[in-house]
């Protein structure tokens, strides 16, 4: 019932593979590199919220563990979570740990 | 009223009242059995004012009971089966002095004073009472008080005589509405013993009922049955249907499987009764409410409602009446000339990122597909838009993967509603979505 960065960054790929087709003329690429949200971001705030909760059931059905992406803790990093695929590892990563 | 109900079964001793457990029973012999429930209830001293709980389903003793008490001017708390469970609550918040088993007739004394204003009321104006209990947003059951005399005072208009089915429950409005309706206007009323679609459409057939008072879910469920093919329903003339949002698809689906069906939306609630109401058309949610003594008006979006069969009050909360007697019914509405059209309750409404989401329009979308059986569609806190829609599936099939679904919905719904009303998170379930009373079990988040 834990989590590997691995496995973290497996669930991000697949959840964006799944979002891909419902983004506007723009695609995210399976790169840690990959701009999620913030400032030159491809997501709104809507999408951004699609893909942090197909992340963390993606998770759930992966691995059984059950992560929070989302929480007023993670809104209040001085480094957003949501701001790159590689930002989103880590903090998941970091909060199943 | 409960006078005038006695001369007008009298005037049909040998019609069929009620068919219980397949076997007819006249209005001569039930009102026999009234007769015989007056001497059990004179035998215990049972009189004016005094407050009994009545347990059971609908039967001929249930019925026969019911009559009786509010011969006597008691005041009757209803308790059926799909209740059984509140029993305790029920007893403590009505104040029951006494206990009466229908099918077995036993009758309990318990001790209790029985003092409450509403009740006063009663007993001053010498009418019977009737109480129902409906369920509360905090968990706690909300005790109508209602004048029977009151609520049973439309029924003095005569209505038509159609063989129906009871298929609302005996505690709830709905299927008190339905029972003197039918014994008002002489009817033949069909008890059933299963809900089931398979059940309740083999009773149809059997004893050629023409209405069948209903709700949205069971509706949905009857025609994913596939039901009302396997049976010759051709005796229907008017479902109707009320207690919760008819989402729009399954009302579309309802109109082309009964073609030759009227379909009727109600519009009733334990607070107030069921006032008169006519849809504007059998595959339209826009509906006409009121006359015959009741009226309404809409404030702030939504619907306020002046009924001459509105409770006394509420045993145990606040009462939900404006200062000039209108009814806050809390459910949100869009006006068009004289008709109205339910958006759903205020407390459903889910708010994403600022923006209103109405469960029932997304849950309306997502039961369209061949994959989904039934969902549920509620709001989650949500940190970065405030609220997020979960929607709750009940798949078609048992092994369906939560992935292949999301895909399916998302994509089925993009372009036919705004963005952030497509569900964010899905959750899958094996439960029924809905509850025994046939409402629409939402904010029941997962475990």
């Amino acid at each position: 019932m834990s989590l590997s960065r691995e496995q973290a960054v497996t669930a991000i790929y697949e959840a964006i593979d799944e979002l891909n087709p419902q983004l506007d003329g723009i695609s995210l690429e399976r790169s840690e590199d990959t701009i999620l949200f913030g400032e030159g971001a491809a997501l709104d705030s809507l999408n951004l919220v699609n893909l942090v909760m197909m992340v963390e059931q993606n998770i759930m059905m992966e691995t059984g563990t059950e992560v929070l992406l989302a929480s007023e803790a993670a809104m209040s990093r001085k480094r957003s979570p949501y701001r790159s695929v590689k930002a989103l590892a880590d903090y998941a990563a970091e909060v199943a740990a | 009223m409960i006078g005038r109900l006695i001369e007008r079964m009298e005037i049909v001793r040998g019609q069929i009242a009620v068919v219980a457990s397949g076997t007819p029973v006249s209005y001569g012999e039930l009102l026999e059995s009234i007769t015989d429930w007056g001497k059990l209830l004179d035998a215990q001293g049972i009189g004016p004012g005094d407050v009994v709980l009545l347990k059971g389903t609908f039967s001929r003793a249930s019925i026969s009971a019911l009559i009786a008490l509010f011969q006597k001017q008691a005041i009757v708390i209803l308790l059926a089966p799909t209740s059984y469970e509140k029993e305790a609550e029920f007893l403590e918040v009505g104040l029951a002095q006494w206990k009466i088993q229908a099918n077995s007739g036993d009758i309990a004394p318990r001790e209790t004073t029985a003092e409450h204003p509403l009740y006063e009321t009663l007993r001053k104006a010498e009418d019977p009472g009737l109480v129902l209990f409906s369920s509360g947003s905090t968990g706690v059951s909300k005790g109508t008080v209602h004048s029977a005399a009151r609520l049973l005072s439309k029924f003095a208009t005569p209505g038509k005589n159609l063989r129906t089915l009871a298929f609302l429950l005996f505690d709830h409005i709905a299927g008190v509405d339905t029972l003197f309706y039918s014994l008002f206007n002489q009817s033949t009323l069909v008890l059933p013993e299963n809900r089931s679609p398979e059940a309740v459409c083999a009773l149809i057939a059997k004893h050629q009922i023409e209405v069948l008072p209903t709700a949205p879910s069971f509706l949905n469920l009857l025609l994913l049955s596939g039901a009302h093919e396997a049976h010759d329903l051709s005796s229907l003339k008017i479902i109707t249907y009320g207690s919760e949002m008819m989402p729009a698809s399954t009302l579309q689906r309802c109109a082309e499987a009964f073609p030759n069906v009227r379909l009727i939306q109600k519009y009733g609630t334990s607070e107030i009764g069921a006032p008169p109401s006519k849809s504007k058309s059998n595959d339209s949610t826009w509906v006409k409410l009121g006359g015959d003594g009741f009226d309404w008006r809409v404030a702030d979006g939504k619907l306020e409602i002046l009924a001459k069969t509105a409770m006394l009050g509420y045993l145990n909360a606040p009462s939900p009446f404006t200062p000039d007697g209108y009814f806050i019914t809390g459910d949100a509405v869009e006006v068009d000339g004289d008709y109205v059209r339910f958006l759903g309750r205020d407390s459903d409404i889910i708010n994403v990122g600022g923006q209103k989401v109405f469960p029932a329009e997304v849950e309306n979308l997502i039961r369209k597909l061949p994959e989904v059986e039934d969902v549920s569609v509620y709001g989650e806190p949500h940190a970065i838009l405030g609220a997020a829609v979960v929607a709750k599936l009940k798949p078609v099939n048992s092994e369906a993967s939560l992935k292949a679904l999301r895909i399916a919905i998302r994509g089925a719904l993009s372009g036919q509603i705004e963005p952030y009303k497509i569900p964010q998170k899905y959750v899958l379930t094996q439960e029924s979505l809905t509850t025994a009373r046939g409402k629409q079990i939402r904010r029941t988040k997962d475990g």
